[in-house]
This record gives structure tokens, C-alpha cells and sequence, in this order.
């Protein structure tokens, strides 16, 4: 984490040193340089259920659990940025995802889908065609930053199958002590960090001297950059976990995102 | 009471006949603008699609009428036609004449002027007349002028340009050959020509002058008149040249009446002036009439026909033409400023377009001449870089020390020493002190002497000399044993070299040239840093806060062809967007487009065409020291508008998805290539360039540029904000 945040302060302070000697050549979008902007982020995981029959993947259904594959993954964005050249700035990505992960505690009791928030802070280059007007128009955005991805706590359905019997019995989180619970509390489960090399195709649409919509793609690729396995030793099924997420997120290379963008 | 006729005839007289040929300047446009000019095309569109086209589905009658009123709208905007001057007005009284008893067919009909040298007049289907320079420069009188008219109105009666269309659609349809649809068109003409005969003889006009008009047709090709070149037009008593670089033969003149026709347009001249005959027969009660307007009248349009012929050669380069046409008019105006200007101006630009090596532009290949004018090309062909220089020098040198305040004569002077300074090939130590007949004598004594020496005598006189003695002897060109009269240029400027005046020039010049050689090269020495502050500074010196934007063009292209009615509506989005962002940054700008032009009328008009003629002009050859064929006007534009700095700009736009069919190919192979590469496809399929220049109108240089390529479909918003930041960077607040 430290190594991170001296990357994150050795980017910001060329950023101020690159406003000061860019400040008189780059006149900006109508002399407007600085920008935010927000989207909303939409994929379909079409790799995810490419490779998946959807065996494990267990829907709510009233206060039953269906099999079913989730449809999308969604998230959102808040960016700000500054173009130092009129093809070239540096900003800041923050945001969320969400998606959701099918994790069964073991061969014959199933669990409903975890709901996985991952928050994702991405510091990144933002460049263009060398006649463009950052940030009008088509640009190119390369970040490194991190995520991190937590299980949402909620009541979640789970059911428990009774060899004996034959009966399968659906149980709420809510109403199960909490040593019953299947991966223990969801509150005690670590998140797991990422390091993320992101690469994002925007493009910004003016609809005004201050306003854009801007839409594009954001392709993602990541890589456990701490020792998760140890970090998530005391959970239970904890290999299940953290495969299923990397798995997840690392299978949700494509991202479409749609948005405003605010110049000023 | 008595004196009122004569009065009137006076006013008359005056009216017309106020052309000061001296200080001529090229036609203009006057009086009230009319709708032609003013309405946007897509306006006349909407009003003319409310008529019926007969025959024309509904798709049809749109195209024809998109492809029509753009293309006539093109030739209205060119810069090129004028309205109300003084051809137009004469060409409409002709027209009056042929249609006094049609005043409804006569309220249709508008008469515009084109200020060009090709032979030509043609009708519209809206009604406009285009007579151009060139057919009235060519023409003997009135009447055949009237003839030519007739023949126009005539197609336009009958509807020729719509029957046209009509056969272009059947052709498509039935395949059918190119001759067939020619015979199409040349059926148009019999009936133009017939009717046009009848209207002309029912105007009064002489049975005479119809067959010699399909005359000056088939001779149109040829200069406005036929005078023997005279080889020693170029001589005086500082300058020589030997006519053996003339040509020994004359060149003949090739037209024929009965030519191929089987591919073209019109019939040939033979069976037209047949077909006339049979008409002339078939027609009683001829008039005697060359003239209904007066011989005076006309001769005066002629004649700014033929100054207008000379400009529009100068303009497009033609030179040696323009030489002849110089050479025809100075005959009957000795005394003309304007002449003279335009003779400095030419040899200007054969020198520079020579240095260019350009020429083959300017005179014509010895296998095409025909003609007196051939002589002119012949020698001018014949001349070398270092021949053509000199005569340059001597021709324009003489102008200015004759006429050394004249402001225009002046400035081609100091543009032609800038010229020579900056030539590789012109060395002004390569000249010689003496004349040519000077040198010629001295060479003719030194042989004389020479036979005359003793061989012991020579032997002596070479031993004392060094090797190096006798090659600075070799290459001295004052010595009179190396005289060739080949190289009579050499001997053309020896007063010029010597003139202390001219030599301070020259070498201010050179110095200049220096220090600008030695900033280049210390350029390139700077490192990326070095280099970009140094343009930087560069760019920070020029400060513009007044600007002349003349209109903006904006071309779509669609799948085949440019989209014009989209091209159009940007153009005037485009054209407000400048005089916003102008208006933002603090730059005061005179937008000279179809809006202001409807709104302050004619004065806009002429100054749009005058810029658009010398952007025309400019843009032929990267030569700073040309000067405009308007010089006289566009001072003017200085005064009228308190700036200097022209802007033109173009703005293209192409939507071109191109799919490579191996990264297709890839992407169903591996499908997540499909994901990145579609949507990069999709996202980058659009061109959009941009282009600016910013000219100052007195060093003729280009101040700024502004060239864009970028992957976006362009908006008002988008073109917007890079003009914006242009704008920002040429001017200081």
C-alpha cells in the first residue's frame, strides 16, 4: 500500500508541475481545461457465461433458489481530468462495480448468488490524436491503479441438503446463528485488492460549451498483488471464494460506459 | 428645351462611357444585388420544386434539380461572374432588343457576365444567361453577339436542359451509345440555331453576319486577333536578342469546318452554317443591321472584354498569351498605367514560375502552335532559366525607372529583386559590363587584331600568364575574346549591375537571405526543447485583432458525391460559429458570406470574388513575391476594412468505415478481438479536416495556418472549438 500511495503522490505532484508550464500553450475546449465526468459502467459477461453452464450460479426466487445466470454486471465512474496538451491530459478514475458470484459451500447444498462490490480508483494518462482537443473527441486513457472487491452483506438464501432424508431445507442469513452460516460472517471476510492495468476508448460528444456525452469502452486485465490465499486462510471455503471472484472479474475484460462529462 | 435630347444622349454617352482604360480595373459587380446572388441554394431548391418538371418522377425531379441549381450556383459564387457591369447591362439590352414583342419571356431572363477566356454562352433552366469575356472579346460586332444570345434564349424556350436530363435518364436505361446521345444534343442545337435566326432577323439584325459568327466560333481558340509578333519587340538599345531565336517558319492555322463531330456536343461548323443557310433561304425581309445599340458602344464592351481577357490569363497563368494580348492591346492604349502594370506583373511571374520550373504551364508545345501568338510561345519556350530571368529584369528595371512612382510597378521591382536574390541560378557577377552590341563590336576588333598578331607574338604573351591567369581570363565574360552571342542575356542588364541603387537593393536582399540561412541552420542544430520554444516565440509575434474571413466552404461527402444540401446548411453554421468564437476571443472579423452579402449587397460580393480570385491566384505556386492581378482593388480592401490579414478556411467531411477483412477474418476466429476491434472501427470511422490560412494581403505571406485532421464527425460545437483555439493563438489580449 505504500508503494502505492507514493505513485499516487508522484502523480499528482508532476500533474501540478505540468499545469504550471503547460498553462499558456493548451487553450482547451472553448479555454476550459479541467473536466469531470461520470458514467455509468454496463457489461455483459459474455465470457464468464461463455465458459459457464450456470450449474452453480443460484438465483432468489421468493424463498426458493433457482438455478440462473446473472445478465449483466453494472458499475459506475466518477472521473476527473485536466488536459495539459490539447492531446494529452491526466486524470483520475473512482468508482464501483458490481457483479455477483456463484460460490457453493460444497458438492449438495447450494447458496445464493453474493452480490460483489468492487471499488476501483484508477490514476491514468488520458491521450489523443495529435490534432485533438482534449477533451473533445476521441481519446485514449491507459491507468494503473487498484480494486477492491467486497461481498456485499445482506440477507442472502442458502439451502442445506439432508442426505438422510432427501429434503433440501432453504434457510435466510438473517435467521441462522451465525456459526451455521455457511462461509461464516460475511462482514469477517476480507476484501481482496487487485492491481488493475486499465485501457479505455472514449468518446466525448459536446452538446454544449461546457457539456459532453461521452461513451466508449474500458478493457481491464488484473493481478492479485498481495498474498490473498494467506489473508483469506481463516474463511471458510475461502479457495472457492477467491477463485470465483478473480475468476469473475477477471473474465469481465470489456466494459461499455455512457455518460456526461462537465468542462470548466 | 430643344438642348433635352441631346442632353439625354449625352447622359447616354457618359453612362458607358466612363471606362478609364489607363487605370483599368477588372469588372465588378453593381447596382442592387440580385436574388440569383442572394438566396442559399437550397432556398431555390424549395421554391423550384413547387414547379412542374415534366417527365421527371419525383426522385428524378430531385436530382435534376439538386444537380442544377448547385452547379449553377457554383459558377454565380465563383468569384468569377459579375451582374450589373457594363457588359452585363449591354448583353441585357441586346437581349431586350431580341425580345421586345416576349416582354414575359423577357421578365424570365437574367444576364450575367463571366469573367473568363473560353469561348462560351450558355442558358440555364432557371432562366440566367452567361455570356462570357471571352466570346465578346472574339466577336466583330453587335449583331453576331445578338445571333449568339438567340441561340441561348432559344434553349432555354425550348428547354434544352431538362430534355437533356431526360435523354441522360433514357440513356442509362436503354445503354445507349455515346453517339446516339450526341446526336441527342446536336438536335438541340439545329433547333437552337434555327430559332435563335428567326429571333435574330426579327430583331433587325443583317442576314450578313450569321454565317461569319459560326467563324468567330471555330477561330475562338486563337488569341482575339491575328497581328505578326514583331521579333524585335523585346529590343532596345540595352538589350539584344538574336532572332534566330524566333522561329524561321510561321505557324499555320489548323481549324477545320468539317471536323469529327460523331462524339461531341455540337455539330460541326460545316453543317451548322449549312443548316443556316437553309434557314437564311427559307427566312424574308432581312434587316441591314450590324448594330441596333451603336459600333461605339460595342467596341467599347469589346474592348473590356480584351483587358478583362488579358487579367483572366495573368490570373490563370496563361502568360504567354497574356504577353500576346499585351502585346495586341498596348497597340491602341500606348499610354495605359494599367498595361503596364500588368506587363511588370507578367514577367514577374514568368521568372518566378520558370525558377519553379513551371513553365510548361505557360506557354504552349511547339506541335500546338498555331497562329501569330505561336511566335511569342516559340521564344519563350526556347529561352533559358537565365534568359527568361534577364529579360524579366530588363522589362520590369525599365517600368520602374520610367514610372518609379507608381505604387504597383514599385512593388514588382522590389518583388523581383527578392526574386533574383533568393535564385541558386542568378549570379549577378555572371553579367557583363558592356551592351550587347558593345561586347559584339569589341569581339569583332579583338579577331581582327588577333589575325593580325604574329605567332611569336601570342606565344610570348601566353607565357606571361599563369595557368590560373588564363582560367580567370576563360571565365571573364568582359573579355572580348569570350564573347557568345548565344548567351546575349548576358549582356541585356550591364546598366542595371552598375546602377548604385539597384545594387544597395540586391545586397540588402542577399543579406537578408544570409541571416535567414543562418537562423535556419542554427534551427537545426536546437534540440526538441530549443526547437519548440523557439517556435513557440515565433508564433507569439504574430497578434491579429482584425480579420477579413472570407467565406467559409464545407464540402460532406456522401457514398459517391458531395452531399450538397448538408454541405450548405453547415456552411452557414459554420460561417456563424467563426464570428462567434471570433467574437469571444476579441477578434473583430468581416465575414464576407452569403448572409452578409444579402445583407449589405453588392460591395461584399465584389470583395468576396476579388479574394477569392487571389486565393486562386496564390495558391498555383508557393511563391510569396507574386502579386495579385487586382493589386489596384484589393488596397482598396485595406482602407474599406482597416485590416490586412485575410482568412480562408475548408472543412471536408468523409464517413468511411473501413473494415479490414484480415482483422475480420481474426475476429470470428478469435472472437475477443471482435470487441476491441468493431468498436475502434465505429468509433474512428469518421474524416474531418480542417484547414485555415491567414494571409496578409501586403507581403503576400501566409501569417498562420491551422491544417486538422481529426476522427470525428464534425458539429457546429466541435469546429467551433478548435477554430477557438486557433483564434486564441493569434491573438493577445
Amino acid at each position: 500500500m505504500k508503494k502505492f500511495n507514493s505513485y499516487i503522490i508522484l502523480f499528482f505532484s508532476l500533474l501540478i508541475l505540468n499545469i504550471g508550464l503547460s498553462q499558456k500553450k493548451n487553450a482547451g475546449f472553448y479555454g476550459k481545461r479541467f473536466y469531470v465526468q461520470a458514467d455509468g459502467l454496463f457489461s455483459y459477461p459474455v465470457m464468464a457465461l461463455f465458459f459457464n453452464d450456470g450449474s452453480y450460479y443460484y438465483a432468489a426466487k421468493g424463498n426458493n433458489l433457482v438455478e440462473g445466470n446473472y445478465k449483466f454486471n453494472y458499475g459506475f465512474r466518477l472521473s476527473a481530468g485536466y488536459a495539459l496538451k490539447r492531446n494529452f491530459g491526466i486524470g483520475l478514475d473512482f468508482g464501483y462495480d458490481f457483479c455477483r458470484a456463484g460460490i457453493i459451500p460444497d458438492y449438495y447444498n447450494k447458496h445464493e448468488m453474493f452480490d460483489i462490490s468492487t471499488m476501483v480508483f484508477v490514476p491514468k494518462i488520458e491521450f489523443a490524436h495529435q490534432n485533438a482537443l482534449l477533451p473533445m473527441g476521441i481519446s485514449h486513457h491507459i491507468g494503473i491503479g487498484a480494486e477492491w472487491s467486497n461481498i456485499v452483506d445482506r440477507d442472502y438464501l442458502f439451502s442445506k441438503y439432508d442426505p438422510s432424508t432427501g429434503f433440501e431445507t432453504t434457510y435466510n442469513y438473517k435467521n441462522v446463528p451465525v456459526s451455521e452460516l455457511p462461509f461464516g460472517e460475511i462482514k469477517n471476510i476480507p476484501s481482496i485488492k487487485r492491481y488493475i492495468l486499465m485501457y479505455d476508448i472514449t468518446m466525448r460528444n459536446p452538446i454544449s460549451k461546457n457539456l459532453f456525452i461521452s461513451y466508449g469502452f474500458k478493457y481491464v486485465l488484473k493481478f492479485s498483488g498481495e498474498d490473498q490465499e494467506s489473508k483469506l486462510a481463516n474463511s471458510p471455503n475461502f479457495e472457492d471464494y477467491l477463485n470465483e471472484i478473480n475468476y469473475i472479474r477477471n473474465t469481465n475484460l470489456i466494459t461499455f460506459h455512457l455518460g456526461l462529462t462537465l468542462a470548466f | 428645351m430643344r438642348f433635352l435630347p441631346f442632353l439625354l444622349l449625352l447622359m447616354f454617352v457618359n453612362s458607358y462611357a466612363q471606362v478609364d482604360f489607363n487605370n483599368y480595373t477588372t469588372l465588378q459587380a453593381k447596382g442592387d444585388i440580385p436574388n440569383d446572388f442572394k438566396d442559399y441554394t437550397y432556398t431555390k431548391i424549395a421554391n423550384d420544386s413547387k414547379n412542374p418538371k415534366k417527365g421527371l418522377n419525383s426522385i428524378q425531379k430531385s436530382i435534376f434539380l439538386e444537380g442544377t441549381h448547385y452547379s449553377i450556383d457554383r459558377i454565380l459564387h465563383s468569384g468569377h461572374v459579375v451582374y450589373g457591369d457594363e457588359i452585363s447591362e449591354y448583353v441585357t439590352e441586346i437581349g431586350t432588343k431580341l425580345l421586345e414583342n416576349e416582354p414575359e419571356l423577357l421578365s424570365k431572363l437574367r444576364f450575367y457576365t463571366i469573367k473568363s477566356n473560353s469561348t462560351n454562352a450558355f442558358s440555364t433552366d432557371q432562366g440566367i444567361v452567361f455570356v462570357t469575356t471571352g466570346l465578346i472579346a472574339q466577336l466583330a460586332n453587335e449583331a453576331q453577339l445578338a445571333l449568339v444570345l438567340a441561340h441561348e434564349i432559344s434553349h432555354y424556350t425550348e428547354k434544352h436542359v431538362l430534355e437533356g436530363y431526360k435523354d441522360k435518364i433514357k440513356n442509362r436505361k436503354n445503354f445507349r451509345s455515346i453517339e446516339e446521345l450526341s446526336q441527342y444534343s446536336k438536335d438541340k442545337e439545329f433547333i437552337s440555331d434555327s430559332l435563335g435566326i428567326i429571333m435574330y432577323k426579327n430583331a433587325g439584325y443583317s442576314i450578313n453576319e450569321v454565317l461569319p459568327t459560326f467563324d468567330v466560333l471555330m477561330y475562338s481558340y486563337l488569341p482575339f486577333d491575328e497581328v505578326e509578333f514583331p521579333k524585335d519587340y523585346f529590343n532596345s538599345p540595352k538589350f539584344q536578342i538574336p532572332t534566330n531565336l524566333f522561329s524561321p517558319k510561321e505557324f499555320p492555322i489548323k481549324a477545320i469546318e468539317d471536323y469529327d463531330d460523331s462524339e461531341s456536343s455540337h455539330p460541326n461548323i460545316k453543317k451548322r452554317k449549312e443548316a443556316a443557310e437553309d434557314i437564311i433561304k427559307s427566312l424574308n425581309d432581312w434587316g441591314k443591321n450590324t448594330t441596333l445599340l451603336g459600333q461605339t458602344r460595342f467596341e467599347l464592351i469589346r474592348k473590356i472584354a480584351r483587358f478583362e481577357s488579358l487579367r483572366t490569363d495573368v490570373l490563370e497563368q496563361n502568360f504567354t498569351d497574356a504577353l500576346y494580348s499585351l502585346f495586341l492591346l498596348e497597340k491602341e492604349n500606348p499610354n495605359s498605367n494599367y498595361l503596364r502594370r500588368m506587363k511588370a506583373q507578367l514577367w514577374l511571374n514568368l521568372a518566378i514560375y520558370r525558377a519553379e520550373n513551371k513553365s510548361d504551364k505557360t506557354t504552349k508545345k511547339t506541335r500546338d502552335l498555331e497562329g501569330e501568338s505561336g511566335q511569342l510561345h516559340y521564344f519563350i519556350r526556347k529561352l533559358n532559366k537565365e534568359g527568361l530571368t534577364t529579360i524579366a529584369i530588363r522589362q520590369i528595371y525599365d517600368l520602374y525607372k520610367k514610372y518609379p512612382n507608381d505604387e504597383e510597378i514599385s512593388k514588382v521591382y522590389s518583388n523581383l529583386i527578392k526574386q533574383i536574390s533568393n535564385s541558386k541560378s542568378f549570379k549577378l557577377d555572371a553579367y557583363s559590363k558592356k551592351t550587347f552590341q558593345e561586347a559584339s563590336l569589341k569581339a569583332i576588333q579583338y579577331n581582327d587584331s588577333i589575325k593580325n598578331t604574329s605567332e611569336a607574338v601570342k606565344v610570348e604573351d601566353s607565357k606571361s600568364k599563369s595557368k590560373y591567369d588564363r582560367i580567370k581570363n576563360k571565365k571573364n565574360i568582359d573579355n572580348d575574346q569570350n564573347f557568345d552571342s548565344t548567351k546575349f542575356y548576358l549582356y541585356g542588364i550591364s546598366d542595371i549591375i552598375q546602377d548604385k541603387a539597384f545594387l544597395e537593393v540586391y545586397t540588402v536582399e542577399i543579406e537578408l537571405i544570409k541571416a535567414k540561412e543562418k537562423e535556419d541552420a542554427a534551427v537545426l542544430l536546437m534540440n526538441r526543447t530549443e526547437k519548440k520554444k523557439y517556435l513557440l516565440e515565433k508564433k507569439k509575434k504574430v497578434n491579429i485583432d482584425e480579420l477579413i474571413v472570407v467565406e467559409p466552404i464545407f464540402k460532406i461527402y456522401g457514398n459517391y458525391n458531395v452531399d450538397l444540401v448538408r454541405s450548405e446548411q453547415f456552411q452557414i453554421e459554420f460561417s456563424n460559429t467563426l464570428q462567434e468564437v471570433s467574437e469571444e476571443i476579441g477578434i473583430k472579423t468581416h465575414v464576407l458570406d452569403r448572409t452578409a452579402i444579402k445583407r449589405s449587397g453588392t460591395q461584399i460580393f465584389n470583395d468576396r470574388s476579388l479574394l477569392m480570385n487571389y486565393l486562386d491566384q496564390m495558391t498555383d505556386v508557393d511563391n510569396d513575391n507574386i502579386l495579385s492581378v487586382d493589386y489596384q482593388l484589393l488596397n482598396t480592401l485595406k482602407s474599406t476594412y482597416g485590416t490586412t490579414k485575410v482568412m480562408f478556411s475548408l472543412v471536408k467531411y468523409e464517413r468511411d468505415l473501413n473494415f479490414n477483412p484480415s482483422m475480420v477474418t481474426a475476429s470470428i476466429l478469435f472472437f475477443p478481438i471482435a470487441f476491441i476491434y468493431f468498436p475502434v472501427i465505429v468509433l474512428t470511422g469518421q474524416h474531418t479536416n480542417v484547414d485555415v490560412i491567414i494571409l496578409d494581403l501586403e507581403s503576400t505571406v501566409v501569417e498562420r495556418d491551422l491544417s486538422i485532421y481529426t476522427k470525428e464527425k464534425p458539429t457546429r460545437l466541435k469546429i467551433g472549438a478548435h477554430i477557438y483555439h486557433f483564434f486564441n493563438s493569434i491573438h493577445k489580449k
